[in-house]
């Protein structure tokens, strides 16, 4: 693809919810981040869920979360992203999903997965994670029937409140090639975040497009990218170097070796964009799937270190100097303008 | 056993989220608007009731989320539910939950637990457990909570939930039936939530209670929290018994027919006046309903909170508000309650 500028497209933030402030401070710290992003103009937030974790990732209830930073706000789209279906039951989930839906003016967008990063959690649920694939198909399935307003049992009970628009706005996070066409068969949105933009994410862009039905320009596609403006790459490297440690585990079940990758590289293959603004620009343009089938940009800025109060200095750079130099232009609240 | 029934009580009011015909996220703002005027009240404390699948009368599957919008819009106010159908809930979940509606809400959360005589049509689509079984379901699920709550290591492993709130622990209710369940809460130290409509004052409520406290009073040092019994009544203040019982006509023609379904056939054929008293309403001019809540055998001298019922089947939220403006402003107090802070001010001014 060439220089010329994208199409629109959508911004949001990512936060796994990490910190080692008390859980009453770090939560109203993320709803206070919604409110400041709606201010920016971001599009949508999201929040992933993790359970039993007390360090990183923090949140086990997104949903909840979501419903006080619906109080708190008017116009931004609140996403999961993403909710373990194997550790859920797809009634419940679909109730909670389905009031949230309707305290917000139908601002939910529901993210799922299978649950790569909660595989510690399954055993203490009950549920065998060996089959956490099959688990999280069937779930899915409940969920999608349940908000189809399918009937639940014998009698014909169907879920209440309906919620018949909000099946439109799941969207699968997976990097298997056969979730990746079931999601677009099914009209789930693709949410790529995990594995290499060029190397893994964008084969899995085509084989979605290819299965999509209908308007390929339609095809929700986001790509979600670690971005860390710094006055230049080294200071950004400096304070990222840490938290990249972290996932060395990871890195070695992918059959790196972790002492055999430089910082850069790792921090290429996990996506994150950093740097002075003028680099995260270019290197986003060049970005396989974000200058390409991407329909939204997801802004991850916080790392496991970050403040809440850090990942939004890095979040106002993003909402007023990198997205605006893609071709970004901020939502604003009419409301609040008036 | 000697009832002081000056004892002293907190008020509160138990929403069971009507509203027939009505988009939900118009139900759901109205609610979130009671809740506001409660603590603009006074009041102590709101509670609502999980329903599951109801697309007309119970219209609140998931109360932590509504919780949650809640609690953004008070500061004060208790939060709670009587009850959460504890037999679909996976106790996990519910924990982690709760305990980010805690840690969001602050230490002013109450989690009422129920078996589900109320949902049971709900049990099938759930895959949850025969009816009949639900006690024992029960039993477990309520173990796994408050050990997940407290922080304690969960099944084999070495995980706790996160966040913890072991607090909440101690703000556990559990609503039964049965004198020997009751007997139970109390050994657990969880509080008791009696008013169940069909549930007569005198032969089953007040026994229930008597067997809380006994046991209570048996098992619990001194210096443990004290018992706590959380008691529900249909309040509906009007100009006088008759326009009262006249207002709520149309709404009991339709909790006739609920608890019909659920075997209450013989309710069908009572008078308006006997059925109101069948199901312990409480209505009439603000002196009626007061010596009818002084005469109530299992209500003042018991409640540690007095949870009033306003809403009713075809009620609007103005109706509901100036209910509860009656019972914080005229009723309560005439009972010796008095508004904790945030009073002094009309809801609807």
């Amino acid at each position: 693809m060439t220089e010329s500028p994208r199409r629109p497209f959508t911004l949001g933030f990512l936060t796994h919810v990490h910190g080692d402030v008390p859980s009453p401070h770090l939560y109203q710290d993320v709803v206070e981040l919604f409110v400041a992003a709606e201010e920016l103009g971001f599009d949508s937030g999201w929040v992933a869920q993790h359970h039993f974790q007390p360090r990183f990732g923090r949140l086990p209830s997104p949903l909840v979360l979501l419903a006080a930073a619906a109080s708190r706000t008017r116009r931004i789209r609140l996403g999961v992203g993403v909710v373990v279906l194997g550790l859920e039951d797809p009634i419940r989930l679909a109730e909670d999903a389905a009031v949230l839906d309707a305290l917000s003016g139908g601002r939910l967008d529901l993210g799922v997965g299978t649950g790569g990063a909660n595989v510690s959690a399954f055993g203490t649920f009950g549920r065998d994670v060996a089959k956490r694939r099959e688990l999280a198909a069937d779930v899915l399935d409940r969920l999608r029937g349940a908000l189809a307003g399918q009937p639940l049992d014998e009698f014909g009970t169907t879920l209440q409140p309906p919620a018949p628009t909000l099946g439109s706005r799941l969207w699968d996070s997976t990097t298997q090639l056969d979730g990746v066409r079931r999601a677009a068969r099914e009209g789930r949105g693709l949410l790529l975040g995990v594995g290499h933009a060029r190397s893994v994410q964008l084969p899995l862009a085509e084989a979605y497009l290819a299965e999509w039905r209908g308007d390929p320009a339609d095809a929700p596609i986001a790509a979600v990218r670690g971005v860390f403006p710094d006055r230049d790459l080294e200071s950004a490297r400096a304070e990222l170097a840490s938290d990249i440690a972290l996932y060395d585990p990871l890195f070695a079940a992918d059959g790196h070796d972790p002492a055999s990758l430089t910082l850069e590289r790792k921090l290429d293959l996990m996506n994150v964009r950093h740097g002075p603004v003028d680099h995260i620009v270019q290197t986003l343009a060049s970005d396989a799937v974000f200058s390409g089938a991407a329909t939204h940009l997801i802004a991850a800025c916080h790392a496991e270190s970050s403040t809440i109060a850090r990942g939004l200095e890095r979040l106002d750079v993003v909402a007023t100097e990198i997205a605006p130099a893609l071709g970004w232009t901020p939502a604003h609240d009419l409301a609040a303008v008036s | 056993m000697t009832l002081d029934t000056t004892k002293p009580f907190r008020l509160g009011f138990l929403t069971h989220v009507h509203g027939a015909g009505r988009a939900p996220a118009e139900v759901y703002r109205d609610l979130i608007t009671v809740f506001q005027a409660a603590e603009d009240l006074g009041f102590d404390g709101g509670w609502v009731a999980q329903h599951h699948l109801r697309s007309d009368y119970g219209r609140l599957p998931s109360p932590p989320v509504l919780l949650a919008a809640v609690a953004e819009r008070t500061t004060h106010l208790q939060l709670g539910t009587a009850v959460t159908v504890l037999p679909l809930e996976h106790p996990l979940r519910l924990a982690e939950d709760w305990s980010v509606l805690e840690a969001l809400a602050g230490p002013r959360l109450q989690l009422g637990l129920g078996t589900g005589g109320a949902n049971i049509d709900a049990f099938a689509a759930f895959g949850a457990v025969a009816p009949a079984d639900r006690h024992a379901d029960f039993d477990d699920r309520l173990g796994v909570l408050r050990d997940a709550l407290l922080g304690k290591p969960l099944g084999a492993s070495s995980l706790v939930a996160q966040p913890a709130a072991p607090d909440l622990a101690d703000r556990l209710w559990q609503s039964t039936s049965d004198p020997g369940r009751a007997r139970a809460a109390a050994r657990a130290g969880d509080g008791l939530l009696l008013g169940t409509a069909v549930h007569d004052p005198l032969t089953e409520q007040k026994p229930l209670a008597d067997a809380y406290l006994d046991e209570w009073s048996r098992s619990q040092t001194p210096g443990s929290p004290r018992p706590r019994i959380a008691i529900t009544r249909a309040v509906f203040p009007a100009r006088n018994r008759h326009a009262a019982a006249r207002d709520l006509e149309p709404a009991l023609a339709i909790h006739r027919q609920g608890f019909a379904k659920h075997g209450y056939t013989e309710l069908l054929d009572l008078s308006t006046e006997d059925y109101l008293a069948r199901i312990n309403v409480h209505y009439g001019s603000v002196d009626d309903v007061v010596g009818s809540i002084q005469a109530d055998p299992a209500l003042l001298g018991y409640a540690d909170w007095f949870l009033p019922v306003v809403q009713h089947e075809v009620s609007s939220v103005a109706e509901d508000i100036r209910r509860l403006e009656i019972i914080a402003n005229e009723i309560a107090p005439a009972l010796g309650w008095s508004a904790s802070g945030g009073r002094g001010r009309g809801a609807a001014a």
